[in-house]
Parts: C-alpha cells; sequence; structure tokens
C-alpha cells in the first residue's frame, strides 16, 4: 500500500518472478535462434538482425498470450494468483521486448532510405483495403504504444493520481492492444512463413484466451444469481445463511446494479464491503481475514472489517454496507455507505469462530 | 498517407514529447511532491520511473500540478 | 477484544499473499506448474522457428572485387560483362550503399568502365554495391568494335509473381522478399535500386526480369505500391544485351492477385 514510494517494493517473490520471467523469455530467444540457425544454414542462413527481430516479436506475442491468460486462471483456481502477483513486471518486460522487436523493424526495414525511417513507416505502404497487401506495421504500432502506455503508468503513483477507474480503463486496453497485434502477425509474418504450423499455434493462442475469458466470465455470472431483494420496501438484499459463511472468508452478494459485495464473517461478527480493492480493483470477496483485516487476493492490501479503512499508516478506504441477520440470515442494504465509513458489525448467534 | 501529412504528424508527435519531456523533468525533481504527499522524499530511482509516463501524459500531469499549485492545503 | 488471526493462518487453507511465505500446497503446485509453462513457451519457439520458409541461397561478399565492361544508366545503372565467367555476356546490376541506386552512373552512360564492389550473390547471378570511394569507377578507353547498347523488343508477355529490390532480393537482407519485406523494397526501389521480376516458370524454376518503364526509363513510380505483393503483369519484354531481360510495363498493366 503507498506510504512513501519506491521504485519497486521488492521481496523474495518478486525477485523469484522476476528470476523465472527473464529466464523462460531467455529460454525462448535462444530456442528460436538455435533452431532458426540449424535449420537454415550456410548461404541459406537468415540474415542476423531478421532472425533476432522474429525471435524478440514472436517472444513478445507468446508473452501477452500468457499474461492475458494469468487473470482467468486465477478466477478459476486461486493457486494461480502468485502468477497475477507480480503480473506487472511481465507486462513492462514484454512492452521492452516489444519495443526493441519494433526497432529493428524500423531500423532495419525503413532506415538506410530516401526517406526518415518513420515517414517511410507510414507511407511506404497504403493498401489499407488490400488484405494481402494491408500495411501490418502501423497495426503493430499501435499496439506497441498502448504498451507503452501502460508499461509506463505500471506503477502505483499512477493508480493514486489518474483515479482507480481511469487507470483501470487505461489498462484495459490491452485487450484492443491484443486484437492488433494478432493482426499485426496473421496480415504479416504469418503471410511469409511455410505450412501451417505458425497459423495453428496463433489458433490456438487466440482460442485458449478467449475460452479462459469466458469460463472465467461464466463463472462469476453463476455466482451473482441468486441473491433476491427480502423485503421489497427496504430493498435489502438476502446474502444467506450467516453460518453459511466460512470463518474469516466471504460470501459475495451481487446487487440488481450489478454491483458486487463482499459479506465478511469475522470473529463471531459479519461486516459487508465492496468486492473491488482500492489497488487494481482485485476481488475483496474472494479474500481472507488476515491480523483482523480484509486481505485482498491480487496484491496483499488490507483494509478493517468494520470501517473499509486500511491500517494506519495506510489511507486507503472503501466503500462499506449496512448487514443485520434475521432468523440466521444475513441481510445487506445494498446501497453504499461513503467509502470509510463506520458500520456496526451483525452479530451471530452462534458462538463465535474457532 | 502523402508524405506530408506523415510528416505534419511525425512534427505533431515530436513536439508534444519534446515538451512531454521538459515537463516531465521538472516535475519528477520539483512537482511530483506537491501532487502526492507520498512520494515526498522518494528516491531517484522512482522518479525516473514515472518520468516517461509523464513525458507521454504530460497535459494530465500538468493540470494535476496547477490544481495543487492552487490549492495548497488540500 | 478485536479479532487477530495470526499470518500463519494464510498458509493453513492455500490462501496466497504476496508478502508472506508461499502456503506450501500453493508452492507445489507452482513447482509443477512453472516447469510445464517453460516448456510449452519452449516448444512454442521450436514450432515458430521451423515455421520460416526457406530465404534462398544467397551471400553477400566482404571483400571487393572489380568487373570491367559497359554500363549502362538507363533503365537502371548496370555494367554489361563480356564473359560473366562461362564465356557468355553477362549483366551486373549496380547499386549504393544502403537503399540507394547509383546515381553517380549517369555521368560514366554508355563509357567503358572498371568498377570495384561488394558482390552480392544469389543463384549464378550477382550484382555490385559499388565501393563509395570516387574512384570505384573508372573509365577505360573504348572499344569501337563494341556497339553501344540499344534496348531491342521481343514481344508482349503476361506474368505472374513478385516485385523485388535486386539488393535484398541478391542478398542484402535474407528473405528479400515476401510480405514482411514488402515496405523495405519499396523504400529500396524509391531509392533507385533496379526492380526485379521474379516469376516461377511450371517446373518451379526462377526467372528474373528487370523492370523499366515502357519509355526506357526506370519504372514508374505509380507502380511502388504493387511491390512485394503477388502480381500479374503485362509488358513488353526486351533485351539490352547481357542476360538479365529486361520487362516494359506501365503501372495501368499491373494486377494486384
Amino acid at each position: 500500500m503507498s506510504v512513501g514510494y519506491t521504485w519497486v517494493q521488492w521481496n523474495r517473490h518478486k525477485r523469484v518472478y522476476d528470476a523465472v520471467m527473464v529466464a523462460g523469455a531467455a529460454a525462448y530467444i535462444a530456442a528460436f535462434v538455435v533452431v532458426s540457425r540449424a535449420t537454415w544454414t550456410a548461404d541459406h542462413a537468415l540474415s542476423d538482425e531478421i532472425l533476432l527481430l522474429r525471435a524478440l516479436g514472436s517472444c513478445a506475442i507468446v508473452l501477452l498470450h500468457l499474461i492475458l491468460c494469468i487473470g482467468p486462471l486465477a478466477r478459476l483456481d486461486a493457486r494461480f494468483l502468485p502468477l497475477l502477483y507480480n503480473r506487472r513486471h511481465l507486462g513492462v518486460m514484454t512492452f521492452l521486448i516489444a519495443l526493441t522487436h519494433g526497432s529493428l523493424a524500423v531500423g532495419y526495414y525503413h532506415g538506410f532510405g530516401v526517406l526518415n525511417p518513420l515517414v517511410s513507416l507510414l507511407t511506404s505502404n497504403t493498401n489499407f483495403l488490400s488484405l494481402t497487401a494491408f500495411p501490418f506495421q502501423v497495426l503493430g504500432l499501435g499496439a506497441l504504444i498502448i504498451m507503452f502506455l501502460m508499461a509506463a503508468t505500471s506503477h502505483d503513483f499512477w493508480l493514486r493520481n489518474l483515479s482507480a477507474s481511469t487507470w483501470k480503463r487505461l489498462h484495459m486496453l490491452v485487450y484492443p492492444a491484443y486484437v492488433l497485434l494478432v493482426a499485426h502477425v496473421a496480415l504479416g509474418a504469418l503471410q511469409n512463413g511455410r505450412g501451417p504450423s505458425a497459423w495453428i499455434c496463433l489458433g490456438l493462442g487466440v482460442c485458449l484466451v478467449v475460452g479462459l475469458h469466458l469460463g472465467g466470465a461464466l463463472r462469476e455470472l453463476r455466482r451473482d444469481r441468486g441473491h433476491p431483494v427480502v423485503n421489497p420496501v427496504e430493498d435489502w438484499l438476502d446474502a444467506g445463511p450467516a453460518a453459511g459463511i466460512p470463518a474469516n472468508r466471504a460470501r459475495t452478494v451481487c446487487t440488481r446494479g450489478g454491483e458486487r459485495i463482499a459479506v465478511f464473517r469475522h470473529d463471531g461478527k459479519i461486516s459487508a464491503v465492496t468486492n473491488v480493492c482500492a489497488h487494481q480493483g482485485g476481488p475483496l470477496g474472494e479474500g481472507k481475514i488476515l491480523d483482523g483485516c480484509i486481505t485482498c487476493p491480487w496484491h496483499g492490501w488490507q483494509y478493517r472489517p468494520g470501517d473499509g479503512r486500511s491500517p494506519p499508516p495506510f489511507e486507503e478506504k472503501i466503500t462499506t454496507y449496512q448487514v443485520r441477520i434475521i432468523g440466521g440470515r444475513v441481510q445487506v442494504n445494498p446501497r453504499g455507505l461513503p467509502p470509510g465509513t463506520p458500520v456496526q458489525p451483525a452479530l451471530c448467534e452462534e458462538s463465535p469462530d474457532a | 498517407m502523402a508524405i506530408e501529412t506523415a510528416r505534419i504528424i511525425l512534427f505533431a508527435a515530436g513536439a508534444y514529447l519534446t515538451i512531454g519531456v521538459v515537463v516531465a523533468a521538472v516535475f519528477v525533481i520539483a512537482g511530483v511532491d506537491s501532487i502526492d504527499h507520498a512520494a515526498k522524499g522518494s528516491p531517484w530511482s522512482f522518479r525516473l520511473l514515472i518520468s516517461p509516463g509523464a513525458a507521454a501524459l504530460w497535459p494530465v500531469i500538468l493540470r494535476r500540478w496547477i490544481d495543487a499549485a492552487r490549492k495548497p492545503h488540500r | 477484544m478485536p479479532d487477530v488471526v495470526p499470518s500463519k493462518a494464510s498458509r493453513e487453507d492455500g490462501f496466497y499473499v504476496g508478502y508472506l511465505p508461499v502456503p506450501g500446497g500453493v508452492r507445489t503446485f507452482l513447482k509443477r506448474v512453472l516447469p510445464l509453462v517453460v516448456c510449452v513457451v519452449v516448444v512454442g519457439a521450436l514450432v515458430l522457428a521451423r515455421s520460416q520458409r526457406d530465404p534462398g541461397g544467397a551471400a553477400w561478399d566482404s571483400a571487393t572485387v572489380s568487373a570491367s565492361g559497359r554500363l549502362v544508366a538507363t533503365p537502371y545503372p548496370a555494367l554489361l560483362v563480356n564473359d560473366r565467367g562461362d564465356g557468355r555476356p553477362g549483366t551486373v546490376l549496380l547499386v549504393e550503399t544502403g537503399k540507394h541506386g547509383l546515381a553517380r552512373a549517369e555521368e560514366f552512360h554508355n563509357h567503358r568502365v572498371t568498377v570495384s564492389g561488394r558482390p552480392l550473390r544469389r543463384d549464378a547471378r550477382f550484382i555490385l554495391e559499388v565501393d563509395p570511394g570516387p574512384d570505384a569507377v573508372k573509365s577505360l578507353p573504348d572499344d569501337p568494335s563494341r556497339p553501344i547498347p540499344v534496348i531491342i523488343p521481343l514481344g508482349r508477355m503476361t506474368l505472374r509473381g513478385e516485385i523485388v529490390d535486386s539488393k535484398c532480393y541478391h542478398g542484402a537482407m535474407k528473405p528479400g522478399d515476401g510480405k514482411t519485406h514488402k515496405e523495405c523494397a519499396t523504400l529500396c526501389i524509391a531509392g533507385g535500386i533496379p526492380p526485379l521480376f521474379l516469376t516461377a516458370g511450371p517446373q518451379g524454376e526462377t526467372t528474373l526480369y528487370l523492370l523499366a518503364d515502357p519509355s526506357g526509363g526506370p519504372l514508374s513510380p505509380a507502380a511502388l505500391p504493387f511491390v512485394g505483393d503477388p502480381v500479374e503483369l503485362s509488358g513488353e519484354a526486351a533485351t539490352l544485351g547481357g542476360d538479365l531481360p529486361l520487362l516494359l510495363v506501365a503501372p495501368g498493366d499491373i494486377r494486384r492477385l
């Protein structure tokens, strides 16, 4: 959480994460170069620059597939959450690899000529209406600009100073960037290869990304169903039996407006807060109460269940909701209170949790 | 795209980024503390890390910076 | 009294928090999954590397060589040599360093010269990247027994293939043709590098034509959007002597396939 910025809040996990991702990318690039060199030899060898830019470009799109799969995987199975924890470093590394690919491509294909390389990039092919001749490079440039904006604003400073919603919207641009890159590859490199294997790889990648996102969305849709309004006058929501919520865990309910509320049971009491973490919008309802604080499953940001405030010296606040227990069932007032508002927890009838 | 159009676009992008680099340089040295108190006394590595974003999003930064200067008590 | 759950509770039911030790179950899961992910990534590298096509057998020599013959500056700078190595006359296209045509060839048009440069070879043919120094092209005494070359028409033909730039195709870039090379080839030809038309015969054998405008000058800039694409074109085949036929094409006679 944000008390005094540093460039990276290093811990053991981030170091291991970064070491694995750098080693993985290096293994990819090395394997690509070695196999290409072994396949095409002597006079048939590929130019060094072209080999390198192909290795880097294909590495970047493989990594982008990984990045896009991590989110839904973590939603489907919480054991993938460690991959989400430092995903921003994976994103920054992918941008740097893509930037090197783009710089090599512009320098090599558009340099050494009668035009400024960037002018050549924008003007040497204007067949926008042709599928076979489409200037695929500008698609890559568009994706690179988005990836730059995402990498440049990945620090929590930006999250706080652009506002969480603007930051989130900016980072959702990863999906348009993905579409641009798939088109960049399909209209470019894939039209230059032999055989269908690269097409099959891209097809599998797109199916994986789309399939996992659909799977994650379906699961959330199913979870959001079935929280009836208990009293049409008051509009309070039924959140199910209090005893059914595991100790120090939450049940997530969804309002008719589509907002999710995390209803926590802690120390024999029930409290409700928004499901959306103030940090990156992580699902607090999938979190846990640790050291008396709701702990977000994504990056471990913490809030007190009684008032939705981070423990001092941190200053983050989240929306809280009124709760009550009637006949052993939890009811939640769907009208959220201003972030950080203290709310009296509802007391469970049975003995406090162990 | 005509070559002249491309030159105009690139000139505009270059001018935007040049202003951005200047704004970012001054901002990370002298302005960041005033818009976000968590940045007070932060190390140069953090300031360097946010400078590409500040150069790209300089109109946003400039607006927040001016707002913070107008409302020093906030 | 506030409820206090010790942090180690996160380990009991596998709840992961980045700044706390990784719970045992999650650790075991990661130890199985991460090597699998890295393996999939590396297998992806192998498959994608193998999916590249043969760039063709071409080489760019680092040693300088000299060639003598009659220099023609139009439609593109070329040296017509009496013996290309097998006793038959040959055509050696001449280019500058980078993506530039040999503009200095103008002053030597129709002269007998010696040219020094670095050869780019593909199959039995080579072109020369002329050395940048002022002595790289030197005039020789004229041989009046050799006629000044003129373009002789051979008949109209329609062919399918790809317009490439002669320098990259001969080994400056490998591959120097196809979709990803399209814009580089466009820049090369716009800079004066001679354009070639690459067409495959019924048995897959490759034939090359030097492209030029029907006026006998360089290919019209209006043809540039078709560079690097699969195209069909119609034009007048011709010869200038040497072993590289010409194809005189108007941009209106080029059609993208």
